[in-house]
């Protein structure tokens, strides 16, 4: 944590370096898949559309899992009010998946 | 995939990313008119694989601003209830609006952008170091803020870009919230709000993947690192960089708009 936070009580550390550590693991994961699955498809080898098609996933998923992993984090701070409203806002990126079906 | 393709490809992700992060702007406003344009991609296409874009820049920079502590995490969360709503009304209707349409909205929010920069090279003329502490700060007027992320995600998913130039002056102007802390809140928001979109899209069919693989890869590099270097470069030559470069492109546009060529 820099020296320049504005809040720095124990609690907000926690979530902030929760996610920063979840936002890194889904970054990291999605650019070695979609390096890996370009070269394949430059080199016009099998699995080069799997491989992307998983990497490029991933990276859509990172914030939504970014999302779950901060309702987890303000529950266990016993911050209900922003557990519920990250809780919401994960049910509206859902739901936007599951409309798309519908409409 | 030709190699050329995939070196033009990462070379658009790596500057779009790179000078973005730096400029403390999205990428998004220079890589849907550049795929249109130079990479003859249709409209919708473009913006498709410019959400994605958009995700791989929020991630990558907001990784390195969360663990810095700039980011109210908090207020993000609460602007993002609108932002994802906004998020998902466009993109169901995006499908809808011809590419015609899309274009010209585009070039609209081409104007904005260069006005926007222009501001911002003018006020940074006198500007000295940023200062590395961020002030105390009282959250005010929520609703206005509330309003400007739901306009700022219907952008977004309207249009393939992040809607950083909307939220963080409003969060600035009426919320009290402070220039860095506004900005590293806006780079977190954006992942969630474009990703809502990009699944949208996605599942239409609108991302390609051959188009996105490489350019992700170019903006998450370029975008680490200016994310990384941003307090070191002075951003005012880059925002004069990226104006030149907005108005080209919104000139471009416009040029094939009139001949009917989009």
């Amino acid at each position: 944590m820099g020296r320049g936070a504005h809040k720095s009580s124990e609690r907000n550390q926690t979530t902030d370096h929760m996610l920063a550590v979840g936002l890194r693991a889904g970054g990291v994961a999605a650019f070695v898949l979609v390096v890996a699955g370009s070269v394949l498809e430059v080199l016009h080898l099998q699995f080069a559309r799997l491989v992307l098609q998983v990497g490029i996933l991933a990276l859509m998923s990172t914030p939504v899992l970014r999302v779950a992993l901060s309702v987890f984090a303000f529950w266990r701070e016993h911050d209900y009010k922003y557990m519920v409203i990250a809780a919401a806002v994960l049910t509206i990126v859902l739901l936007g998946a599951i409309l798309r079906v519908a409409v | 995939m030709t190699l050329l393709l995939l070196c033009a490809l990462i070379a658009l992700g790596l500057v779009a990313g790179g000078f973005g992060a730096l400029a403390g702007v999205g990428g998004g406003f220079l890589i849907v008119p550049t795929l249109i344009l130079f990479f003859h991609l249709p409209v919708h296409e473009a913006i498709g694989i410019s959400l994605v874009a958009v995700i791989a820049t929020s991630t990558a920079t907001s990784a390195v601003q969360v663990e810095r502590g700039v980011t109210d995490v908090r207020l993000g969360f609460v602007l993002e209830l609108t932002t994802t709503t906004g998020a998902i009304i466009a993109s169901l209707l995006a499908a809808y609006l011809s590419k015609r349409m899309l274009a010209g909205l585009f070039v609209a929010f081409l104007a904005f952008t260069l006005i926007s920069m222009l501001k911002k090279a003018w006020t940074s003329r006198a500007e000295k170091e940023p200062s590395q502490e961020v002030p105390e700060y009282r959250i005010k007027n929520y609703p206005a803020g509330m309003g400007a992320a739901l306009l700022a995600g219907g952008l977004s998913g309207l249009l393939g870009i992040g809607g950083g130039l909307i939220k963080v002056p409003v969060m600035m102007l009426f919320m009290g919230i402070p220039t860095r802390v506004a900005t590293a809140t806006s780079n977190f928001m954006i992942g969630v709000t474009a990703a809502t979109s990009a699944w949208i899209w996605y599942s239409r069919g609108f991302v390609n993947l051959g188009i996105a693989g490489p350019l992700v890869a170019g903006v998450m590099v370029g975008s680490h690192f200016g994310a990384q270097n941003a307090r070191r470069v002075k951003s005012r030559y880059i925002v004069l960089l990226l104006i030149v470069a907005a108005g080209y492109l919104m000139v471009q546009m416009l040029v094939k708009l009139k001949s009917g060529q989009i």
